[in-house]
């Protein structure tokens, strides 16, 4: 970090490898490609979905039988928020379809396989490495820094985890890239500003609160960075492309529904949380305070311009502060999540690799020790917070999670190679070998795995609506180890009917299944997921068998 | 080359190598596959000190809902002292089915701790060749 160095103002600086004459004709790029094409696809259909990648495999398995994404299949239904996300119609419209739709392509063409349910997303994972390169060597003729942020990109875990889900979090990264080509040259084209536009707004049918945090961040950044406000035939031609994409959603989305829930006394609690999710897992404190002070009288001086001269870092000073701005603006949804910053991971690369590069070429030791610590470690990410006693590690984590000091990328390769008894799949082995086709299983959690592999079953509980059917005493329960409560805090009624409601002294044998009741499975977020399985004892999982149907066995 | 690194020993580089040497050594240090074997003892007591410790918050937290749900049954059992209150049925209802909802999720987590300290104690108790009986968990 070279705060008294002036950065090499432009152009290639010395020592660098001479600049190719198209980014695609680099062999590094595509290395890096191939390389995260390895991370990405290898064992992908390993572990089974969890329930929010099965509730989108679900609609997409819809999609293929219906051509719309209905939410029920005519036996079980689709909903983790207890029918609010589908009206008398019974066609889904709590989120945005493009992940749908783009999950139905992939079990087109590959089969109803969990490979094939996330292979599109994985496959826009590593697009989206080569866009990182592209965006930088095209615009800043730079081979080194953009080699450097696609390799970052690559090998952070979180991101590769994200990408490796049937969700929409790649798409997003995708479009919020290629929506950067009318905001990183001062003066645009037309052609980069329809981009943008049509960019923003499928962003909007990937997931709205993409757009509704990204697009006022990065015109605010731009505003701030470059200190004139765009010109009014740029923002027309964004706005008018991305509103053509866009409206047709507020007709098929119940934006207004979520809307409903907006409650704005868990702002300051957001902003804590997410800052935590910031500096563990994406932008270190000790960069982040360090850029703050390299960029001091920028945020201090309004007056007068006093931010970056060089080209290369405003563009970084402009990332850094859309970051920002998006984290700002997501405080204001009730729902927090790591999820919902995945497309910022790019601009994240792109940072690292601009520090990491100034450092090593003003001092060759210590850019070498940064750029490992950043790409192999997250010792940078933990230990100040752990020194400030800080950190921040729910009751669930456990130190062979990314929440402890960690080489992440072992952890993500062990998991890899080693495979992990994932609670879902043995969840669904089990029925499948010892229920019989139409039995009716009532399960807590996990119900849309289960919907999703095993179909033949009729499947209750989750999180969906009150049914009566659920204390219609059916052939099967599984009452998983953690209960879920509703947006009121009541508890949901799979698992008020299993606790309180249904007799299982007098009607169900109880029965134990040798393997952990791991909370959800193949989560992503850092504080859930598990690369290494827990050694005994753990809580197995229960499933309760009505009476009348031991004579089956 | 003396001079030319004294040039670079500015106070922002001496800052950098310092925070990089901590996190290095610090990091190296606690990270669980290395601090197993330099430091067992301490990385071992403070995994279950801090695990205990948010086992005792989930005690606490059953402890406090089963009192809550107790005294808001005995309220409702007992219109009088809710006049007295001037709290109403459906509202105590409402606050009832809160608060077993919290007792179970509270209980659930106290559940789950049981099983990560006993497993923290076992693997303990191996890394370090110290002989101890493993304690059998009963689960929910």
């Amino acid at each position: 970090m070279t705060p008294d160095i002036p950065e090499h103002a432009a152009g290639v600086p010395a020592g660098a490898p001479p600049i190719v004459s198209h980014w695609y004709k680099d062999p590094w790029c595509w290395a890096i490609a191939v390389l995260a094409a390895f991370l990405l696809f290898h064992q992908l259909g390993q572990r089974p979905f969890w329930q929010d990648e099965a509730e989108t495999a679900c609609l997409a398995k819809n999609v293929l039988k219906y051509g719309v994404p209905k939410v029920t299949d005519g036996v079980s239904i689709i909903s983790q928020e207890q029918g609010r996300e589908y009206g008398e119609d019974m066609i889904w419209s709590w989120s945005p379809w493009m992940q749908i739709y783009v999950s139905a392509l992939g079990l087109k063409i590959g089969g109803i396989n969990t490979f094939a349910g996330r292979f599109p997303f994985a496959l826009a994972g590593v697009i989206c490495i080569l866009l990182t390169y592209r965006m930088v060597f095209v615009h800043y003729r730079d081979v080194q820094w953009a080699r450097l942020a696609a390799l970052f990109l690559a090998l952070t875990v979180p991101f590769l985890l994200f990408a490796r889900q049937n969700r929409y979090y790649t798409l997003g990264a995708i479009l919020t890239i290629l929506s950067m080509e009318a905001f990183i040259p001062r003066r645009p084209t037309s052609a980069a500003c329809v981009l943008a536009g049509i960019s923003m707004g499928l962003m909007f049918h990937a997931n709205y609160l993409l757009l509704f945090s990204f697009g006022p961040a990065i015109y605010m950044a731009k505003l701030m960075v470059e200190r004139r406000l765009p010109r009014l035939k740029e923002l027309l031609i964004v706005v008018a492309c991305g509103a053509v994409i866009i409206l047709p959603g507020f007709m098929l989305y119940g934006i207004g529904k979520q809307g409903g829930m907006l409650d704005f006394t868990k702002i300051p609690s957001n902003l804590g949380k997410y800052f935590s999710d910031f500096v563990q897992f994406m932008l270190p404190l000790p960069i982040g305070l360090y850029l703050l002070y390299r960029w001091r009288h920028f945020f201090l001086t309004w007056t007068e311009y006093r931010g970056p001269e060089c080209e290369r870092e405003r563009f970084v000073l402009m990332l850094g502060l859309t970051m920002v701005g998006s984290v700002v603006v997501l405080a204001l949804i009730p729902q927090r999540f790591l999820r919902y910053l995945v497309h910022l991971y790019p601009f994240l690369a792109v940072i690292l690799a601009w520090l990491c590069i100034n450092l090593w070429r003003n001092h060759k030791p210590s850019g070498v020790i940064l750029g490992f610590l950043l790409l192999f470690t997250n010792w940078v990410h933990i230990i100040p917070m752990e020194i400030l006693g800080i950190v921040n590690r729910p009751w669930q984590t456990d130190s062979k999670m990314l929440a402890y000091p960690n080489f992440p990328i072992k952890l993500f390769l062990t998991e890899l190679v080693r495979g992990y008894p994932d609670v879902n799949e043995n969840i669904i082995t089990y029925f499948k070998e010892n229920a019989e086709p139409g039995d009716t299983i009532l399960i807590t959690y996990g119900d849309l795995p289960l919907l999703f592999y095993a179909d033949e079953f009729k499947i209750l509980g989750g999180l969906r609506a009150d049914d009566p059917e659920a204390l219609d005493n059916p052939e099967w329960l599984v009452k998983r180890c953690i209960s879920r409560t509703d947006r009121d805090g009541f508890l949901l009624q799979s698992d008020d009917a299993i606790l309180n409601k249904l007799d299982l002294e007098n009607d169900y044998d109880r029965l134990e299944l040798d393997f952990a009741d791991d909370q959800f499975g193949n989560r992503a977020d850092p504080y859930y997921h598990q690369f290494i399985p827990n050694e005994a004892p753990y809580q197995k999982v229960v499933v309760y068998r009505r009476k009348d149907l031991r004579d089956r066995q | 080359m003396i001079r030319a690194f004294m040039k670079k020993t500015s106070f922002q580089y001496l800052a950098l190598w310092v925070g990089l040497g901590v996190i290095t050594v610090v990091g190296g240090v606690n990270t669980p596959e290395f601090a197993k074997h330099i430091i067992p003892q301490f990385y071992w007591n403070n995994q279950i000190f801090w695990t205990e410790r948010q086992l005792v918050y989930a005690q606490r937290d059953m402890d406090y809902t089963n009192w809550s749900v107790e005294n808001l049954r005995a309220t409702l059992e007992n219109p009088l002292n809710a006049q007295e209150l001037q709290l109403q049925k459906p509202a105590l209802e409402i606050a009832e089915r809160k608060m077993i909802a919290r007792r179970q999720r509270s209980i659930e987590k106290e559940n789950l701790l049981k099983f990560k300290v006993e497993r923290l104690k076992r693997k303990a108790a191996e890394n370090m060749g110290v002989d101890r009986e493993p304690q059998h968990v009963e689960g929910l």
